[in-house]
Parts: C-alpha cells; sequence; structure tokens
C-alpha cells in the first residue's frame, strides 16, 4: 500500500507520520538466527564502505589534480571524454571531489597547529645547521664508520677456528710449551701459503726471510 | 592541587615535531600553579609544584652545578640540528665524528654534565668521580625531590622504587628513587625525548638561576609549563618536550632512573 493511499485512509496525518509508522512496523529486519546472520553481513558491507571510502578519496583527489592540470572551463568535456566510460557519473565525481577537498583542508588544519619557531635563536640555529650542510656537503642522515687501522707491527690476530672441546684443551696446552713460539710462525708461514695459493698475497711465503 | 585534564591528543603531529624549536604559539594553556596533568588517556604526564624548594637549597645547587663544562655535542635533536660532521681540520678535512657541529654549538652556548650512574655499560660518571661535591652538596635537595615525588605521585615512585632496588643501594643516591642527574646549562633545547630513562616513571625537574620565560612545551596536548626557581616539575619525560627561549641565567637539574640500571645490581 503507498504511503498516499494510507494518507487518505487516515484523513490529517502528514505523509511523514504514515512513512514512519511503516517504518515501526516492519521492524525488526530479522529475529533469532536470521538477526546474528543479518548483523555479520552488515558487518561485512561497513567494512567495505569504509575500505571503497578510502578509496574513493583517492579517484577524489586524483580528479581534483586533473582538474587543475586541464584548466577552467575545460573540465566537463574532459571528464566526459576521458572518464565518461568509466561508470562514474559527473555528480559522483563531483562527490568524490569534495570529499578530498574537505580531507586535504583537515590535514593542512592539523599541520598548521605547529608553526616553525620564528625567534632569533631557532631561525640563527636552522640556518647554521642548513650552512654547515651546505659548506660539508654530506647528508644529513650520513654515519661516518671509521676504517679499521692495522697497526704495522706484529699483533694478535684470532683466527675463528671450529674445533672440538679437546683440540681446544691441546691448543692451550700448545701455547704454554716453550717451542710455543716456533709453532706460532709455522702456523703463521701456513696462513701465508694458504693466502698465496687463494690470489690473497703476491709474494710466495717462502720467498720471502724464512722463519726458524 | 588543581587537576586539569585534557581533552585533546596531537601525537602523531607532535612526533613529527622533534629537531624543532618550541614556539609560544604551540600551547594553547600556560600552567603556572600547582597542578595535576591527566591526558585524556588517563595518565598523569606532569605535576607541577610551585615554590616547593626552599632558595638556599635551589641557590647552593645553582653554585655548585653551574662549573658543568661538558658540550651538547652528542645532542643532536634536543640541540634542533641534524647530523653532522662536527668540525673541519686545518686541511680541510672533515672530521670523522658525527654529531652537532661547531658552528650550531656556538650558538648554542650551552653546556651539560651527568651525575651519578649510568647503565650501558654501567658505571659511575667521570664528573661524579672529579666533582664529588656537585653531588654530596646537594644531597638535602635530591632528598627532598624524592619525599614530594613519592608524595605526589605514589604509583610512579613505587614502579621506580622497585626498580632501584633490584639494582642495590650502591647504584642510587643515598635512599632515593634517583640513580642520575643531568645538569644542563644555559640549554634552550628544542623538541626531543628522553633517552635512557625508565619507562613509565617521572623526570624531576629542578629549575634554577635567575631567568624569565623559557617554559617547558609539551606539544601532544599543547601545553606549556612556566616554571622558576624554587618549583618542582615531574613530568613524563618519553613524551615529545622542548623549551620555550628564555633570558637570563638558568640551570635545569634532570633527577632520572636510568633504564637499565636493575642489570647493573646481577
Amino acid at each position: 500500500m503507498s504511503t498516499k493511499a494510507i494518507s487518505k485512509l487516515v484523513g490529517h496525518t502528514s505523509r511523514r507520520a504514515v512513512r514512519v509508522r511503516l517504518h515501526k512496523k516492519r521492524q525488526p529486519w530479522a529475529i533469532g538466527a536470521k538477526a546474528e546472520r543479518l548483523a555479520a553481513v552488515e558487518a561485512r558491507a561497513f567494512q567495505w564502505i569504509s575500505r571503497g571510502r578510502a578509496a574513493n578519496l583517492e579517484v577524489g583527489s586524483a580528479l581534483l589534480e586533473a582538474k587543475e592540470i586541464v584548466g577552467p572551463g575545460r573540465w566537463q568535456p574532459y571528464f566526459k571524454e576521458r572518464f565518461g566510460s568509466s561508470g562514474i557519473a559527473p555528480r559522483t565525481a563531483r562527490t568524490y571531489m569534495k570529499m578530498a577537498k574537505e580531507k586535504a583542508k583537515a590535514r593542512t588544519a592539523e599541520s598548521a597547529v605547529f608553526q616553525m619557531a620564528g625567534d632569533g635563536q631557532a631561525v640563527a640555529i636552522r640556518e647554521a645547521t642548513e650552512r654547515a650542510h651546505a659548506e660539508l656537503g654530506v647528508p644529513s642522515d650520513h654515519k661516518f664508520r671509521e676504517e679499521k687501522v692495522r697497526l704495522e707491527g706484529p699483533s694478535i690476530y684470532r683466527l675463528p677456528l671450529h674445533m672440538t672441546g679437546d683440540q681446544k684443551c691441546a691448543c692451550d696446552e700448545l701455547q704454554k710449551l716453550l717451542e710455543w713460539p716456533k709453532a706460532e710462525q709455522r702456523i703463521i708461514d701456513l696462513v701465508k701459503q694458504l693466502c698465496y695459493e687463494y690470489g690473497l698475497l703476491d709474494e710466495h711465503p717462502l720467498d720471502g726471510p724464512v722463519s726458524q | 592541587m588543581k587537576t586539569l585534564f585534557l581533552r585533546h591528543d596531537y601525537k602523531d603531529t607532535a612526533a613529527k615535531l622533534v629537531g624543532q624549536f618550541p614556539d609560544p604559539s604551540h600551547a594553547d594553556l600556560i600552567l603556572d600553579t600547582d597542578a595535576r596533568v591527566v591526558a585524556p588517556d588517563g595518565r598523569i604526564v606532569a605535576v607541577l609544584l610551585c615554590d616547593v624548594i626552599p632558595p638556599e637549597l635551589h641557590q647552593l645547587a645553582y653554585e655548585l652545578l653551574r662549573l658543568v663544562t661538558g658540550n651538547v655535542s652528542n645532542r643532536i635533536s634536543a640541540s634542533g640540528t641534524r647530523s653532522l660532521t662536527r668540525s673541519l681540520n686545518k686541511d680541510g678535512v672533515p672530521s670523522p665524528r658525527s654529531g652537532v657541529n661547531v658552528n650550531v654549538l656556538k650558538l648554542l652556548d650551552a653546556r651539560q654534565g651527568i651525575l651519578g650512574f649510568l647503565d650501558r655499560p654501567c658505571h659511575e660518571t667521570t664528573l661524579t668521580k672529579d666533582r664529588r661535591e656537585m653531588l654530596d652538596g646537594n644531597r638535602q635537595l635530591i632528598e627532598l625531590v624524592d619525599a614530594l615525588y613519592a608524595r605526589f605521585v605514589p604509583d610512579r615512585y613505587a614502579i621506580q622504587r622497585r626498580e632501584v632496588e633490584r639494582a642495590g643501594p650502591s647504584w642510587r643516591f643515598w635512599n632515593t628513587v634517583f640513580t642520575t642527574a643531568y645538569v644542563a646549562k644555559s640549554y634552550r633545547t628544542a623538541y626531543h625525548r628522553d633517552r635512557g630513562n625508565l619507562l613509565g616513571v617521572m623526570t624531576a625537574l629542578v629549575p634554577m638561576g635567575e631567568f624569565t620565560d623559557g617554559g617547558l612545551v609539551l606539544p601532544r596536548y599543547r601545553i606549556a609549563i612556566a616554571f622558576k626557581p624554587g618549583d618542582l616539575l615531574l613530568f613524563d619525560p618519553q613524551e615529545v618536550h622542548g623549551n620555550l627561549p628564555f633570558t637570563g641565567k638558568r640551570l635545569s637539574l634532570a633527577l632520572y632512573c636510568a633504564r637499565c640500571i636493575a642489570d647493573c645490581g646481577k
């Protein structure tokens, strides 16, 4: 039954009041298990609506930019030609653009809350930083890493050798022996020999001074 | 004491301000009386206690602490600058060390020093060993601040107490909850967060000297705290904060608990 017909029946009652009554009459939309299912479906729908809003904002933002590039007076023919077949009606596009404009305005308002400090010291430090940055020519986030400095003379070098417990114990004992200096030299010679074999040393270890 | 319930929270915007100097326009509200400031999420952000430090204590502290000489070359964000080569040598070769550039340091003309204990690695600072009187001479002041902290923010105090008890008595100032004291002389800081402080507790800030203006701004809540010598400010140092420009001589003593101090007691 249409609202018009109902209003005729009830005489003086307004159309709005009738619509409200009809609306109330339709409640609830579902009961029991159906109500639960309906709630889940609605939640899913709202989720997609919110996702859609983000997409609509992006569309609106792109269209605003396009409108600025195209220039005044040419927007409508441009839109019709380029986007007419995409399924977005001009009115819908206008809504999206309005949404994007409002969002951008809100964002600007929040960042404008904090203006850059304009007092003498703040300005002087900002300028000195920029000057130093320009003079030194290094990126501000550049991290200097000190290069490894190798001492000229002999110093301790620890080899990362994977050995069993027994081997480590034997090695400890070896270092305690009086013959350790000779053993150490033999290890160094062996390392040199290996470096030569792998092309890391130009000079053959046996060509240099021979160790005793 | 009045309690101020904050309504607005500019968390994201405030985080982006690190390294910038505060401006008076960044605060909608200036706090200059006894007050407890409560964030929209219910946390106590700051407690300002006015005229609670007797003049003889803060004047003595000023005389003892004004002799700090360390430069602020390691405090990049707090100096409002960027990480740059510190200087050039006489041959024009850049120094291998980065930090606050010497020209910026000259403009800042600030000095700093750390008294007490640091946690990574666990040690007593050189300044404490060299100038023991800086700490010992301020015992009464530090103990008074400790008592006020316990009285006005008891829940946070309890957390800090537990932590220093775990570290043991050799890693704190007497029987207080403070392990470390940071002294800043004539240092107007840009927005920064304090690092190395125990999380979830307060830092006690004691201003000294003769100065005007120079309030502490918390941009996240758009409030400025206008303190003066004799006041005590307890605030959450994890919130972005910085100072407005000031005139005169100013020294700030920040008492806090080092983050990993409990590990030092193991």
